[in-house]
């Protein structure tokens, strides 16, 4: 009885050591995966900008689309200066009255319509719609409306992580492999929802962008945040790698502009 | 049979046919409980089984019931790789353990005879939907892999909507027809058990609860009582009475 008492103890502990080293584990594995803190829209501005210029811009400006009401903003940003757009953009009547000539002759030709004085625009704010334009303003693709044939290596190999859970998503969406598989997946695939495998060549690039804007399943209605832009695009290379290597759909592919993996 | 109202309104038509049978049970028998305790022989001679059945059972019971109020505990466990084979294939082994005891407490049930047919037969009816609902998550568990990260994500809202009395049934509607019959299976045996000797268990608990709430509220009965007689309250009310 004693010795049977001595066994249960003895595999009671062996059995929470187990635990205790899986546990373990698994949470070397998590602190390894990287944390993505991307833009949601995957450029290099801030998101208040694009609704500042959106908002107090967009009516009298266009971005590479001629005049409007006022000049095209299109390389604004090379063609003055950061000092003088900064003055001009936070009070341009102040400008225009000083003599400045470029401020009386865009007065003169755009039939003495002075722009508002954002005054209220902080130095901060100005800089970044700035920003925004420099960096390419309206014209900016989000991320993950990129085509899937200019993902790098790195980019394909992080979707095939974030599609395994090997990294965690942003907003602790659960990971594609939870319901479907691809090819060679083995086990670690679900097999709840459809194989993904030849997904991208059945919905092509644009579907599939607009696709992973929505999620399969939400906690709630209100939930609003699923995949980053960083992350879609990722999963989405990832999908057309795997594609790629389905015999049938290497055929389809050859027909297409190849865009290679590196470019 | 439409797909609404078996997932919207066919869980609370069981949960009420449960509630409705066990009352008139409990209603039909509480002046003979010495029969009801005779009864729960042979509820247990029939559901009984063997310790690993009773195991099985509450562990699988267990589980659900995990999965059900803490999805996202299960999701966390589940983010590894490790700890969610180790989770389906345990969870796996005891609904294998919980089908063969089930074999077996059927192979003994088939083979003694019983006094009242109609008991029979709703134990068997019961028995039968324990057998649906063990081998479709089974078969779930192997044909629609890692159910225990898919199902917190898309049955335990379907669950926390039919508590909210506001059933949100697409959840359930998109899910393979095993994963319906699974859920149907469940709800059908709630609905069944008044009828079967398993209510015994019940009746007589109820029995012993009301007899516990009901012990204080009659020893304050019995205390104004004797306050009453010692005081006498009415002749200090109605002194001309005297």
């Amino acid at each position: 009885m004693a010795r049977t008492t001595v066994y249960s103890e003895r595999l009671l502990r062996r059995a929470t050591l187990l635990l205790a080293l899986v546990t373990l584990a698994s949470g070397i594995q998590r602190a390894n995966a990287q944390d993505d803190d991307s833009n949601p829209g995957g450029g290099k501005f801030s998101p208040d900008a694009v609704a500042t210029f959106n908002k107090r811009c967009s009516a009298c400006h266009t971005y590479g689309k001629g005049i409007k009401v006022g000049p095209d903003l299109k390389g604004v940003t090379e063609r003055r200066k950061r000092e003088w757009l900064l003055r001009f953009i936070h009070g341009s009547s102040g400008v225009i009255k000083s003599g400045d000539p470029t401020a009386t002759a865009l007065f003169a030709q755009f039939k003495q319509q002075r722009m508002p004085d954002w005054t209220d625009l902080s130095e901060k704010q100005i800089n970044d719609i700035l920003d925004y334009l420099a960096g390419g303003g309206p014209d900016i693709k989000p991320l993950d409306e990129r085509n899937a044939d200019l993902a790098t290596r790195a980019e394909i190999e992080t979707g095939r992580q974030l599609f395994y859970g090997q990294t965690r998503l942003k907003h602790d969406v659960q990971p594609c492999a939870t319901c479907h598989s691809v090819q060679g997946s083995g086990l670690r695939g679900g097999s709840l929802g459809p194989n993904l495998s030849s997904v991208y060549f059945k919905y092509q690039d644009t579907a599939l962008t607009s696709f992973l804007r929505h999620p399969c399943f939400q906690w709630d209605s209100s939930a609003t945040s699923y995949l980053i832009a960083k992350e879609s695009f990722a999963l989405k290379a990832f999908l057309r790698q795997v594609a790629l290597q389905q015999p049938t759909n290497t055929a389809k592919a050859a027909g297409r502009p190849e865009g290679g993996s590196n470019r | 049979m439409k797909p609404n109202f078996l997932f919207a309104a066919w869980p609370y038509m069981a949960l009420a046919l449960f509630c409705l049978g066990i009352a008139v049970r409990y209603l039909l028998s509480r002046k003979q409980m010495a029969a009801v305790e005779a009864e729960l022989t042979d509820a247990w001679a029939v559901f009984g089984g063997s310790k690993l059945w009773c195991i099985s059972l509450v562990l699988l019971l267990l589980g659900h019931l995990v999965g059900l109020v803490f999805p996202r505990g299960i999701l966390l466990w589940n983010g590894s790789t490790i700890r969610l084979y180790l989770l389906e294939g345990f969870a796996f082994t005891v609904g294998v353990v919980a089908l063969v005891s089930w074999a077996a407490l059927m192979w003994r049930h088939l083979e003694r005879s019983s006094d009242s047919a109609a008991a029979e037969f709703a134990d068997t009816v019961f028995l039968a939907l324990l057998f649906v609902g063990l081998v479709s998550g089974l078969l779930m568990a192997v044909l629609y892999r890692w159910g225990s990260s898919w199902g917190a994500m898309t049955l335990t809202p379907y669950a926390v909507s039919l508590l909210r009395a506001n059933p949100t049934t697409g959840f359930v509607m998109q899910m393979p027809f095993l994963v319906r019959l699974h859920i149907f299976s469940w709800f059908a045996a709630v609905a069944v058990v008044p009828l079967t000797r398993l209510a015994a268990f019940i009746v007589l608990a109820l029995h012993r609860c009301f007899g516990l709430i009901g012990r204080p509220v009659i020893a304050v009965g019995r205390a104004a009582e004797a306050w009453m007689q010692r005081h006498d309250p009415a002749a200090r009310i109605w002194p001309e009475e005297d």
